[in-house]
């Protein structure tokens, strides 16, 4: 097994949902993490706070990014454990936050000695 | 909270119900004047809960987690403005400590206040009804748009104007609660009422949303009844309701039709709800006179009671009817309904001539009603013709596809119908 990298990337605010759309929301999300928990897919996940830093280059001009451009920012990641990139993109494919049109980078893990 | 510490998974509707017990108490301990920066901080705790509970699943106490987090972004937002926190601090039940165990009276309490402060503002009823809906039973603004008809535009406005409302009613102070109680029963029984009927109005819907506004009907109802369990009109009311939120399962072909109150298979009534509106029916039994719910309850009972449609105690459902027309003789709906009653009895020419009499009485948003109820009493006469025109009629002012399937088929019936007594040449 290899160790994939999932960033998910959406809009920082969720406007309009309503309590009931927000409830599920994370209930599907809690599901999907049960079924990757029982397949031996699941290493690790954790959400990123909205708020952040951006640094860049020499002059290290330092912005509260990560909003440059639009709204959209890395709101969470996860470490999946698949055989393949192919493996693991079908497994990513699955992730409910795609359903309310989420981005997700999936890049395996280097192991370096 | 009547969530347990090991729950491991939500209930349904947890974050709706929450959302209203939240902004209830909240505004009860912080004041309405703060209303915004509550509903934005229950809207973000939602948010946070989102994004963390994705990844690790669900806290201990759900619902206290969201209770703790909620009251602290309160209580920055307001501090980031400068104003102390105390400074608005109602007489608080409980003292903010960082683990929030809020008393259950105390939840209760909060939304009969705030309840009471929707209900007695001077606005119309839509507006009041959308204020409920938004802050105390947790409906988004696409969902109010739903059920009740109306464009999110519309909504919104009516909802903005109405929250603008029950801001300033926090800067004049706080009424004592018995004494709101006393005064504004008649008021908090008609929003209720009008929010259950918007529900059942609407429950041919796809989605559950609109089923979904009479279970908060009855959940607002169950609230008020806890502040006072002899209070006849809230137990007539509640037996109403559960009368008809009983036949919900009959109603609705598995297609999606419409079926009349004659075409329902009563075996699917929920007969838990049925048992549930007998108890109340009798907690609701008025002493002195009579009044309109229970009236109304009391018909719904006898529906309720009758294994199939042949032996309904017409009879009885009449002499209620002409009691409850004594009672509102301005009411053209009650007479419609009594002269459909009276069409399974007995039918004659003159029930035509009655039902002809009440036309003008029917407005624009009941008009639909009158056509159908016409309709209905021509094809018990066999004037075809005249049910025909009628049905039409309906379906020019039919709203819902349901509505409009519903009449198709009785047109349909209208034409097998015509074309029995005149065979094709």
């Amino acid at each position: 097994m290899k160790t994939f990298l999932m960033l998910i990337r959406e809009n920082a605010e969720y406007g309009e949902l309503s309590p009931e759309e927000m409830q599920a929301d994370i209930e599907s999300h809690m599901a999907w993490v049960e079924k990757l928990i029982e397949k031996g897919y699941f290493k690790d996940g954790n959400p990123l706070d909205s708020k952040g830093a951006h640094i860049k280059g020499a002059d290290k001009i330092v912005t509260d990014g990560p909003f440059a451009e639009g709204k959209e920012c890395i709101s969470g990641y996860y470490f999946l454990l698949a055989d393949s990139l192919e493996h693991a993109t079908a497994i990513a494919a699955e992730c409910p936050a795609l359903a309310t049109g989420a981005t997700l980078e999936i890049r395996e893990v280097l192991q370096t000695e | 909270m009547e969530e347990e510490k090991d729950i491991n998974q939500l209930t349904a509707h947890l974050f709706r119900e929450l959302s209203g017990k939240m902004i209830a108490v909240l505004s009860h301990t912080y004041g309405l004047v703060n209303l915004d920066c509550i509903m934005d901080a229950v809207q973000d705790t939602f948010e946070t809960a989102l994004k963390n509970w994705r990844f690790h699943g669900l806290p201990d106490n759900p619902s206290a987690w969201l209770m703790k987090v909620a009251r602290n972004k309160v209580i920055n937002a307001i501090q980031k403005e400068g104003r102390s926190t105390t400074e608005w601090v109602h007489k608080a039940d409980f003292e903010p400590e960082p683990e929030v165990e809020i008393p259950e009276h105390t939840v209760q309490d909060s939304q009969v206040q705030l309840l009471i402060r929707c209900c007695q503002l001077k606005l119309p009823d839509k507006p009041k009804i959308i204020l409920t809906l938004r802050v105390l039973c947790g409906f988004g603004i696409p969902e109010i748009s739903n059920a009740l008809f109306m464009s999110e535009e519309s909504v919104r406005k009516a909802f903005f104007r109405a929250k603008q409302e029950l801001r300033q009613t926090g800067i004049k102070g706080q009424i004592p609660l018995q004494t709101d109680l006393k005064l504004h029963r008649e008021i908090i029984h008609t929003i209720v009422y009008l929010l259950f009927n918007e529900g059942y109005k609407a429950s041919g819907k796809a989605g559950g949303v609109n089923a979904d506004l009479c279970f908060e009907a009855i959940r607002l109802a169950k609230i008020m009844r806890s502040v006072n369990e002899h209070d006849q009109k809230i137990n007539a009311l509640l037996a109403l309701m559960f009368f008809q939120v009983a036949r919900f399962p009959a109603r609705i072909t598995s297609s999606g039709e419409w079926l009349t109150l004659e075409e329902q298979n009563r075996s699917l009534w929920n007969k838990r709800c049925i048992r549930e509106g007998f108890f109340y029916l009798d907690a609701g039994r008025p002493l002195h006179k009579l009044n309109k719910v229970y009236m109304e309850a009391l018909i719904a009972s006898v529906h309720c009671a009758a294994p199939d449609y042949e032996s309904t105690n017409w009879q009885y459902i009449i002499s209620l009817y002409r009691q409850l027309e004594d009672r509102e003789p301005a009411s053209p709906l009650i007479k419609l309904n009594r002269i459909i009653a009276e069409s399974h009895v007995n039918l004659s020419e003159r029930l035509m001539l009655e039902v002809k009499a009440i036309e003008a009485c029917f407005t624009h948003e009941n008009r639909f009603v009158y056509f159908l109820g016409r309709a209905f009493i021509a094809m018990k006469l066999q004037l075809f013709d005249e049910a025909e025109n009628h049905y039409r009629k309906a379906l020019d002012l039919a709203r819902s596809q349901m509505d409009r399937n519903f009449i198709s088929r009785k047109l349909k019936e209208c034409d097998a119908a015509l074309s029995r007594e005149r065979p094709a040449h």
